[in-house]
């Protein structure tokens, strides 16, 4: 007589734990990953380096779609405008309305409006008047 | 009987299996957690763009650009706004002390052993921290820097060689202290 197969329901409660396993610690690893403080620290000196780099009348688009989900989620679509600043020689990314993180570069330029945009950020690095 | 021990046995492996998840779980936890924890150190990249910047500002083409050197003599005046020739604004609100140091001696290439002339923007103390970082490999978590090297002609054709040190310090904001 054959045997016929079947599934175990310890089995089946053994492989669905072990996905939500994996699944948290996807997640987990994911959300560090994507954290504000962390953005904030990353774009700020990304965008101060390109601007220590950059000759006047650059013009250059940096992508930060991840940073601005994050805003658009923490902050509000009304606040996108507001999380690039620069003041004097000064970088400043917020993306929430309590955090935000600075860091200077050294070129002696002026840097006109800030634009926003779907997923990135358009900046114009001018020469001093 | 025996289908009751290894329906047993396996009960006892799964509590280990998730034993083992549960400690992993920990590890990876505890790697991320100090990976993010730790801020980028972006400051010899940002060294590189200082010294290339200064390089560009006292050449062009290999030739030593107009108002650095009138007849045979090198221009104090260039030495004395060096900051300014060439666009720096080292100030920083985030700090109380100057945190780049920009240095840049000239050498005649018939004789390496002797300075002809120097300039130098920012904080000179950094220089010595980088000094001792190079010889010893001691500070680096407090300076990073870089050094190079470039020959470059006057107007009469004689032949230099600069040295350009570039340092920056920015330390709270790039190492965990």
């Amino acid at each position: 007589m054959e045997k016929k197969g079947e599934i175990l329901i310890e089995n089946v409660i053994f492989i669905v734990l072990n996905l939500i396993y994996l699944t948290i610690l996807i997640l987990f690893v994911m959300s560090r990953g994507a954290g504000v403080a962390g953005l904030e620290e990353s774009y700020s000196k990304q965008i101060a380096l390109i601007i220590d780099s950059s000759k006047p009348d650059t013009y250059f688009y940096i992508n930060i779609e991840d940073a601005i989900e994050v805003a658009k989620k923490k902050w509000g679509e009304d606040n996108l405008d507001k999380i690039v600043k620069v003041s004097g020689n000064m970088v400043t990314v917020k993306l929430t309305e309590k955090s935000g993180q600075s860091y200077s570069f050294f070129n002696t330029v002026r840097i006109g409006k800030i634009q926003v945009r779907e997923k990135g950020v358009y900046i114009n690095v001018l020469a001093k008047e | 009987m025996s289908w009751l021990k290894s329906k047993k046995a396996s009960h006892v492996l799964s509590v280990y299996w998730f034993v083992i998840l549960i400690l992993v779980a920990i590890g990876i936890y505890a790697m991320i957690s100090t990976y993010y924890s730790y801020p980028t150190d972006v400051r010899q990249w940002e060294a590189n763009v200082l010294a290339n910047k200064a390089m560009d500002c006292v050449s062009k083409n290999g030739v030593l650009v107009e108002g650095l050197k009138s007849g045979k003599e090198f221009e104090k005046d260039f030495q004395e706004n060096f900051d300014e020739r060439c666009g720096f604004n080292f100030a920083d609100n985030n700090y109380d002390k100057t945190q780049y140091y920009v240095n840049i001696d000239f050498y005649e290439v018939s004789s390496l052993d002797k300075i002809v002339f120097n300039v130098y923007g920012g904080n000179p103390s950094w220089g010595g921290t980088y000094n001792e970082v190079q010889q010893e490999k001691t500070f680096e978590r407090i300076v990073q820097g870089t050094k190079k090297r470039f020959y470059v002609v006057d107007s009469e054709r004689n032949q230099y060689l600069a040295e350009v040190v570039s340092v920056v310090r920015k330390s709270e904001q790039n190492v965990k202290l």
